[in-house]
């Protein structure tokens, strides 16, 4: 039979265009071939998606067998015989669940993001370059010392990620490198930096120096320090103080004032394109956005006698999550248990046989910019100091795609004080103490092996800079302790670090450091209980030196410490209610005031719908329960509140201002015919009474409008609220969206608009002669969005429970129903 | 003899994707039609790797967690999951064909 030209034409298209999508891929569709390849591809991805029950693998470098067992909640207990067995096993049992993972957290610290996805995460890798974290983290990785313990332990680490790296074929690369037609790369002790580098730009930036100069530029200075204080209104410090409850500080709020003539030149220079800058040197900062909670109960106030410890950080939610949770026991000499980032040597929050600690974030303020004079404002090779020019240090910056082309040259600039950035018209260097902080891991070491309480603050204290932690603490002696640790800069003259300051003159470098005396802490307070949740950590009647300002609302730390005072006999179970407790100290202060600025208002305007939404209010519990169906309206009124109180920094010329926190109209009530009450566009002058009222009744109409009439399941606060936890290259259909949570604006457990923050760790130990541990995150153990075990633990989370978790001491203690796999890695000679 | 051949033929596409990856289908549709010269042999191979890439996608349909996975393709590919297999065996028999076809038109004379 004869074959038709035509026939052989359509062939030859078709395989041109099924070779050429097959081996290249176009525009947004990656490579067919490899992609759909049944054997190597997107399917094979399904053959590493559960563990083998039984598997043995020889990797070079390990003394003896080190066995792996992995529990019933998928968690591996590693049994080595050297710490160095069990770092390297943690890499690789790390690294088999959560390699994705480590590449992209370690290349979004690095900057090189495009790299792995393209020109599209430019922006962000030349954020993450201008801060000079890629630069910061090569150094530390040069300066490292690899003989020292820790230094063999992050080099076993590495080791023992790169083995398994080593061992895989293409069919076994985790899906993402499939579909971005990557393969995974070596780990290196700079990578582990890197990582570090960006959860500090997370937790330890700031930009108060901006708000401080736009909100002075629209209302002046008085009254800008009067509503972005150095120091909270609302005074329940980290570090008990004299006062059995919160107490109220009353502030003075002068009137809006003529703008401040400084401000307004220093940003007429730096134009919008500068303020733009400016502002994305921080981490972007919102109510709840990244805050903690974590508190230690004495002996005496638990039902059991032993001290309690409950740790709960909140931070970006994501899947795969970002903790690993695992068990690793070299006899003798390490026995620790707790959870790890993907990438981090070593056990971040959990506990041993003795000692028990998690952190929350403080806040400080550890990042300050100078307004530096250049030789050329264009490309400037100099800076001067004291008269004189110095050089700048220059360093060249490539990004190059996923296939190695070349995307986009930079040239960075480093003062003697950090990265300088061109901001607008001018140039403005950072320092920052997260650049300059070296032995975070070490501390992370010295806290896994630490024998009490007092022990382990006092090692982490030494030695950890960067960014700054409420440390707390609680051992099998019955001692609880807290000290909130990092490097916390001494400024000169005021000491204020939330002002631009003159990078001309060295009088305006940081001067020294806080002494550890003088660090927020305590230890068995004679209250019975310890608390954090990023407030502000000291009395400023006790300590008034500038540490930060504008610091995280109160509202969790005083229900918390509340529901503690109220209990005498705390117990394991009472702590995991806490943790997830709807009541809300902030609707606690604030219903009341709704409720009796809109009586008397409805009485003279003879509102029904006001009369309607107080009664609407009137009826709420004050908890965010997921069933509530009031929660909502509070939330419309609250925004409504502040709509109306703020409306003198509502201007139109420029981006949204910051607002001030609702501390700040917390302390505003107690002065009802304050001027900021009066909304200015009209010409009545409204009082504090005036205005709660108009917010309520407009959110009523706002929330029907919305949700409908409050009768109807669309006032469900589960219908308003939820978590959304997204795959890390956000594709839908590996993230976990709109689950349904328990919490709300300032309670324990809460929940930020966009739903992405949240508790990321929930953790309960008690400390008695058998340490008990009870913990959930939400996401699951494995990275590969096809395993059961990726997200088993999401529902788990979102009804606010806990697992009992095992702690064996040696591996006979798991019975064989309790062993859901065992891994056996064998040196290899 | 068609059928051992075409049988015989889906096993080397199936053991040659599982070693060297999915390049080796059409490098075997054009190898295959050199030695059997025949103008069918575009057909057996489209058919071969069919059946090869059926056999593949047959071996992981029995591990747990494909349902998982054809529920999470939709995520990716604007299509069901069902749909991503189906175009994995077009994607297969438009290799073998063609590339086949063409070598075909080489090596038959009419």
């Amino acid at each position: 039979m004869a074959l038709s030209r035509t026939g052989t034409i359509i062939a030859a298209v078709v395989l041109a265009g099924t070779g050429w999508i097959g081996a290249r891929g176009a525009g947004p569709v990656p490579a067919l071939g490899p992609l759909l390849d049944p054997a190597n591809g997107l399917w094979s991805s399904i053959q590493t998606a559960e563990l083998p029950t039984d598997a043995t693998v020889a990797i070079p470098g390990l003394s003896a067998d080190t066995r792996v067992v992995y529990d019933d909640r998928d968690v591996p207990h590693i049994f080595a015989p050297t710490i160095a067995d069990a770092y390297r096993a943690l890499g690789y049992v790390v690294a088999r669940d959560r390699l994705f993972q480590m590449e992209m957290q370690a290349r979004a610290g690095a900057g090189t993001l495009t790299e792995l996805a393209g020109k599209a995460t430019l922006p962000l890798d030349q954020q993450t370059r201008e801060l000079g974290m890629p630069r910061a983290a090569e150094q530390r990785a040069q300066g490292f010392d690899s003989t020292s313990q820790y230094g063999l332990q992050l080099a076993a680490y590495t080791a023992g990620v790169n083995s398994y790296v080593d061992l895989l074929k293409p069919r076994d690369y985790p899906v993402e490198y499939k579909l971005l037609s990557r393969a995974p790369g070596h780990w290196s002790a700079e990578k582990s930096f890197n990582l570090m580098m960006r959860m500090g730009w997370t937790l330890a930036s700031s930009d108060d120096e901006l708000t401080n100069l736009r909100i002075s530029a629209v209302i002046g200075k008085p009254a800008t320090e009067a509503l972005f204080r150095t120091h909270s209104p609302i005074v329940d410090p980290i570090q008990p103080n004299a006062y059995a409850t919160a107490r109220f500080d009353s502030i003075s709020v002068p009137a809006p004032g003529a703008p401040d003539t400084a401000a307004l030149a220093v940003l007429n220079t730096i134009g919008d394109r500068g303020i733009a800058t400016l502002a994305a040197l921080a981490s972007p900062r919102g109510p709840d956005a990244v805050g903690s909670n974590n508190w230690a109960v004495s002996p005496k106030r638990s039902a059991s006698g032993y001290a309690l410890l409950a740790g709960d950080p909140h931070l970006e939610l994501s899947l795969p999550s970002i903790w690993y949770e695992v068990h690793m026991v070299v006899p003798g000499k390490l026995d620790v248990y707790g959870v790890t980032i993907p990438g981090a040597p070593g056990v971040v929050i959990g506990f041993n046989r003795k000692v028990a600690w998690t952190f929350t974030n403080v806040g400080a303020d550890v990042m300050d910019y100078y307004l530096e004079t250049v030789d050329d404002a264009a490309s400037p090779k100099q800076y001067k100091l004291d008269g004189a020019w110095k050089p700048l240090a220059i360093r060249p910056e490539v990004y190059r795609g996923p296939k190695g082309e070349l995307l986009h040259t930079d040239t960075m600039r480093f003062t003697h004080r950090g990265p300088l950035v061109k901001v607008g018209k001018r140039w403005v260097s950072v320092r920052w103490t997260v650049l300059e902080s070296t032995r975070d891991y070490e501390a992370f070491g010295e806290a896994s092996t630490s024998i009490s309480a007092s022990g382990m603050l006092d090692s982490a204290a030494a030695i950890y800079d960067a960014p700054a932690q409420n440390m707390l603490a609680a051992d099998n002696g019955g001692t609880i302790a807290i000290r909130s640790t990092g490097r916390y800069p001494v400024r000169p003259d005021s000491g204020r670090g939330d002002i631009l300051r003159d990078g001309s003159k060295s009088s305006s470098d940081w001067i020294g450091r806080w002494s550890l005396a003088e660090y927020p802490q305590g230890e068995n307070p004679t209250r019975g209980f310890l608390s954090s949740n990023n407030q502000e950590p000291l009395d400023p009647r006790d300590q008034p030196r500038y540490l930060g300002s504008n610091w995280e609302r109160p509202w969790r730390g005083m229900r918390i410490n509340e529901l503690l005072r109220n209990d005498s006999a705390v117990t394991p179970e009472a702590m995991r209610l806490y943790q997830s407790d709807p009541g809300s100290a902030r609707a606690d202060f604030f219903v009341p005031v709704f409720l009796a600025a809109s009586a008397p208002a409805a009485a003279v305007t003879r509102s029904e719908k006001l009369t309607r939404a107080s009664a609407l209010l009137a009826e709420w519990d004050r908890k965010y329960t997921k069933d509530n169906v009031r929660a909502v309206l509070f939330e419309a009124a609250m925004q409504q509140v502040s709509r109306l109180l703020w409306d003198e920094l509502r201007v139109d010329s420029t981006a949204q201002l910051p607002l001030p926190s609702d501390m700040i109209m917390a302390s505003l009530v107690s002065q009802p015919n304050n001027v900021w009450w009066d909304d200015h566009r009209t010409t009545v002058v409204e009082t504090r009474d005036a205005l709660f009222a108009s917010a309520l009744e407009t959110a009523l109409d706002m929330v029907i409008k919305q949700y409908g009439q409050p009768t109807g399941a669309n006032w469900r606060w589960d219908h308003v609220r939820f978590a959304n936890i997204y795959h890390l290259l956000r594709m839908p259909s590996f993230s976990r969206l709109k689950v349904p949570v328990q919490g709300g604006s300032a309670t324990l457990w809460p929940s930020t608009g966009n739903g992405q923050h949240g508790p990321s760790w929930r953790m309960v130990v008690e400390l008695g002669p058998t340490v008990r541990g009870w913990a959930t995150y939400p996401g699951g153990q494995s990275g590969n969005p096809f395993s059961a075990r990726y997200d088993n633990r999401v529902d788990q989370w979102s009804h606010g429970e806990l697992d009992s978790l095992r702690v064996p001491a040696t591996e006979a203690e798991l019975s064989k129903a309790q062993q859901h796999a065992r891994l056996v890695l064998t040196p290899r000679r | 003899m068609l059928v051992i051949r075409v049988v015989a033929l889906a096993i080397v596409v199936a053991v040659a994707t599982y070693f060297v990856g999915w390049i080796c289908v059409p490098i075997i549709g054009a190898v295959y039609a050199i030695a059997i010269r025949r103008s069918s042999a575009p057909v057996e191979s489209a058919l071969a790797a069919l059946l090869g890439w059926g056999a593949l996608l047959a071996w992981v349909s029995f591990l747990p967690a494909f349902t998982a996975l054809l529920a999470k393709l939709g995520g990716i590919f604007p299509l069901p999951g069902v749909g991503v297999a189906v175009l994995t065996l077009v994607f297969a028999v438009a290799l073998a064909w063609s590339s086949a076809r063409i070598v075909s038109a080489v090596v038959v004379r009419g």
